[in-house]
């Protein structure tokens, strides 16, 4: 998964940014109690750390996200947890789309 | 006949009823309804009573995804059939679903206020709930209505106001009065939910939505909202349920439009047609992105998967961005971008890839100009580009290989790695691989040149200065390099490597002064060189009693000889081995003198039975190996002789196993100790004839050619050695295996392609005595009698490595060529 998406931070971001994105997240999921997402951090801070990690990433990174179109799109869900609940008009939206089939 | 086979080829007709019941419950899980109702229809001729809520169900289900579809007529036959066999409460709940779905909140509420009294069926009170709920009607309004659960309405309506603005409590003591009979209980656990799940609490999440029933909007929203969890609840759902939540979390990603197109494209390149997928996806708004946003995270996707592909899927998917590539088609610059990313990224693995920089270059075509990082993005790319053309072509593995190593393309590596250099003059990787590129190619006086400039533009780069040293040394630049080679240790000051190349700088250029007889300045060298010597190892360079016993050499020849013998007995005195010591002494002195023997010889002849263990066998013989390689021109049989004695004992029995592993190879590539090396294996042999590593040894021995290696003997080796745990030996034997095998095969040269070889031999003849331009007509007119791929690859020894095929030719290889249409015409 984008290593953008995993430390949320836009990719025009610094390295301090990108730094400080990735102690916040590993604060958040330590790696005795979230190994795996740990790992996850840690392999996207890689990816992203400085100006020519980022660049490398930018031009030659092959992994996929996914095996499927819509595996990715679970991925994706997953990855970006929804921080704020919708305004009221955009909840009505969504609770009106579930009665379509 | 398989079994899905024999399923779909029996009738309907033809099956038992409960088969028909199953076949029907399957259908209706799959979304195929219309099916299932022809089944219910077979079945309501059996039993009519069991039966017909299935076929009203079925009827219903197909109405609503006609309509959805937007076959309104169709779906108005269905419901005129519904209505003849559907009680009156269902065409009711029916209308108020089609309300729904058409989105007419008003219609729907009317429906569900009179469906309200007259059912009792769950479902139907669902919908129900459902369009109470999503009239979102305000306090007053929800009072007002003639429904005894009034105020549950309110509670719930008002509990959404209050998650939306984010007042959990608040939203929570409104909930807290609607009983657990509501008409809007699941309303009121769908909403708890979702003030569990923005609390960041995924387990009540879990806990409070698998209390909700299968149906119903508060159902649907929680499997959308599931998706965000993380968990894979979805893979439990049948299809359109898995749908319908992707629908329902694009809505919440804001991506509404994307939804049906992400669906139809997951279905497509899950059927393996996945150039189509692309297609669908391509018609998203914003897709192709490279932000790190859904339609991002799916560009990424289709970008990169094909690199997990299976050969012949990721060639057809290649092909069809190749052939949007040709057409220049692009939906916009960032597809362009993509694409010719996604080919470039594909031509790299290939060997003999002719494309790769012209994809790479199309890519910076469509960089932005004004980007400031468009300097770097060209270098790194270019970089990459000269890197795969300055790959060494690898070599037969083995020690028997004799052609040594080849360039791809030296000439190519060095054109693009410049590039590189001068789109970005801090691209330090560039520059290392230029180095390499030069010193394959023996460009020296260019390879001097870039190193100067590199040490001056990363002066604090440990590697570059080291490396520049080194190169400095290499052309007796002592100064320069003792200076580029003392800057890295400033930088690092424990790296041994950079140490050790000091100290041999120093000691180099005491030498030079020694024998320009400026001994004080040899003197003064040898103390700056003794500031990083070590003592209690065998290092015959950071040595103390070595740089001691060098400096006593120099002092005996060049300058005082009373203060070299004093040298001579401190460094006595301080090593560990003195019979590696006389020997390096003997070797340095032999430099000078170019004559047999030297003041240390008849000592070192006297101490030779103090070569009695294996470490001193192993520091003879390495003492001897670094005083041969100051001068290889010189005879040091009298030294040969010397080391073969001293490591006599070992045919004779007095080894270990470990000792012998170590010194029959070294010993049995050197002509004066094969005899030694046969000995020695031939002892190990005697002691355990089974073992695998002497037998390898033995084979190695006596085979003069690869071309005698014996297969089969190196395959029963190899497994004894892997039941033995050997793994050294099996890998040796593997690799030996590996190179018999290749040398066995035929070389490409030698097919005939199907012509007779005179013929072939003289069209090579002709085509390499031509121009390019005689020969491109040659190649032509070839075409008539011979497949131009036929003839390129006979070319190709001849007429040197670049392909005569054009691009498109290239991509149309017979093997690979699809039938599909251009799927972006």
């Amino acid at each position: 998964m984008n290593p953008y998406l995993i430390l949320r931070v836009l990719p025009g971001a610094s390295d301090a940014e990108i730094r400080r994105a990735y102690l916040d997240a590993i604060r958040k999921f330590p790696p005795e109690r979230e190994p795996e997402r740990f790992q996850t951090i840690s392999h996207a801070y890689e990816q992203i750390r400085d100006e020519k990690s980022r660049l490398n990433y930018l031009l030659f990174d092959r992994a996929s996200p996914g095996t499927t179109p819509f595996e990715v799109f679970k991925k994706f869900c997953a990855a970006s947890p929804l921080e704020k609940p919708l305004d009221f008009e955009a909840m009505k939206a969504f609770l009106r789309s579930c009665t379509k089939t | 006949m398989g079994k899905k086979h024999q399923k779909n080829s029996s009738r309907p007709s033809e099956l038992s009823s409960d088969q028909l019941e199953r076949q029907a419950h399957v259908d209706m899980a799959a979304g195929r309804f219309r099916k299932a109702r022809d089944i219910y229809k077979i079945l309501c001729k059996q039993d009519r009573e069991k039966n017909l809520p299935g076929l009203i169900e079925a009827n219903r289900r197909l109405a609503e995804q006609l309509t959805e579809n937007g076959q309104i007529s169709e779906a108005e036959q269905v419901l005129a059939y519904l209505k003849t066999i559907a009680p009156s409460s269902i065409m009711l709940a029916n209308d108020v679903c089609f309300a729904l779905k058409q989105q007419d909140w008003q219609t729907a509420l009317d429906g569900a206020l009179r469906l309200r009294n007259s059912t009792h069926n769950e479902h139907d009170r669902a919908v129900v709930a459902d369009a109470l709920v999503l009239a979102f009607p305000n306090l007053e309004e929800a009072c007002r209505l003639a429904v005894p659960e009034a105020t549950d309405l309110a509670a719930v309506v008002g509990a959404l106001r209050c998650v939306s603005e984010e007042r959990w409590e608040q939203a929570q003591e409104l909930l807290r009065p609607v009983p657990r009979g509501s008409l809007f209980a699941a309303w009121k656990i769908l909403v708890k939910g979702i003030i569990a799940f923005y609390a960041g609490n995924p387990e009540k999440v879990d806990t409070l939505f698998a209390q909700l029933p299968p149906y119903g909007v508060p159902a649907r929203a929680a499997n959308a909202l599931r998706l965000f969890l993380g968990t894979d609840h979805p893979q439990k759902f049948d299809e359109p349920a898995v749908e319908q939540a992707a629908k329902g979390a694009c809505c919440l990603l804001n991506a509404t439009e994307l939804a049906p197109l992400l669906l139809r494209a997951d279905r497509s390149w899950r059927a393996g047609r996945h150039a189509d997928s692309y297609k669908e996806m391509r018609q998203a708004p914003g897709f192709p992105s490279e932000q790190p946003d859904l339609a991002g995270a799916l560009s990424d996707f289709y970008f990169k998967a094909p690199f997990a592909m299976r050969d012949a899927a990721y060639e057809k998917y290649r092909q069809s961005f190749a052939r949007l590539a040709d057409s220049g088609r692009f939906k916009d610059d960032r597809e362009g971008r993509l694409t010719y990313r996604f080919l470039g990224c594909a031509e790299i693995d290939d060997p003999f890839s002719g494309e790769i920089e012209h994809f790479w270059r199309k890519f910076l075509q469509f960089c932005p100009a004004d980007d400031p990082l468009s300097g770097k993005i060209a270098s790194l790319a270019l970089a990459r580009v000269g890197a795969h053309y300055a790959q060494r072509e690898e070599a037969v593995p083995f020690f028997f290989d004799e052609e040594g190593e080849r360039m791809r393309d030296a000439e190519g590596a060095i054109r693009l790695l410049e590039e590189s250099i001068e789109s970005d003059p801090s691209n330090l990787s560039a520059y290392l691989k230029l180095l390499d590129v030069y010193e394959f190619a023996e460009q020296h006086n260019d390879r001097n040149r870039l190193l100067d400039r590199m040490a001056e533009l990363f002066p604090k780069d440990k590697a570059v200065l080291l490396r520049a040293g080194r190169e400095s040394l290499k052309r007796n630049g002592y100064f320069k390099g003792i200076q580029y080679l003392e800057r890295a240790h400033s930088l690092d000051a424990l790296d041994p490597e950079v140490l050790q190349t000091l100290v041999s700088a120093y000691a180099r250029l005491a030498r030079q002064y020694y024998q320009k007889r400026n001994v004080n300045k040899g003197r003064h060298t040898f103390d700056l060189a003794r500031r990083h010597a070590i003592r209690d190892q065998l290092d015959f360079i950071r040595g103390l009693d070595f740089l001691q016993a060098l400096q006593g050499v120099l002092e005996m020849t060049f300058g005082d000889k009373g203060m070299g013998l004093r040298l001579m007995t401190a460094a006595r005195e301080c090593t560990r081995s003195l019979v590696a010591l006389l020997f390096f002494a003997h070797g340095n002195s032999r430099l000078y003198h170019r004559k047999q023997g030297s003041p240390f010889w008849a000592e070192l002849l006297r101490n030779r039975d103090q070569v009695a263990g294996a470490r001193v066998r192993k520091e003879v013989y390495l003492a001897f190996e670094y005083i041969r390689s100051l001068d290889e021109a010189l005879d040091w049989s009298a030294e040969s002789a010397f080391v073969r004695e001293s490591l006599a004992p070992l045919a004779s029995g007095a080894f270990t196993r470990d000792e012998a592993s170590y010194f029959i190879p070294l010993l049995g590539v050197e002509p004066h100790f094969v005899s030694l090396a046969e000995a020695i294996n031939s002892e190990a042999l005697r002691r355990d004839p089974d073992d695998p590593r002497f037998r390898l040894y033995s084979v190695f021995g006596r085979t003069r050619s690869p071309h005698d290696l014996d297969i089969a003997e190196l395959d029963n080796i190899y497994h004894d050695a892997i039941r033995q745990g050997d793994t050294k030996t099996a890998e040796l034997a593997r690799a030996a295996i590996g190179t018999a095998e290749n040398l066995s095969e035929p070389e490409d040269e030698e097919e005939d392609f199907g012509l007779p070889s005179d013929q072939l031999e003289e069209m090579q003849q002709m085509a390499a005595q031509m121009s390019d331009a005689e020969f491109e007509e040659f190649r032509k007119e070839s075409a008539k009698f011979i497949p131009l791929t036929l003839f390129d690859l006979v070319m190709a020894g001849v007429r040197g490595k670049s392909s005569r095929r054009s691009r498109s030719e290239k991509r149309q290889r017979p093997s690979m060529r699809t039938d599909e249409p251009d799927l972006f015409s």
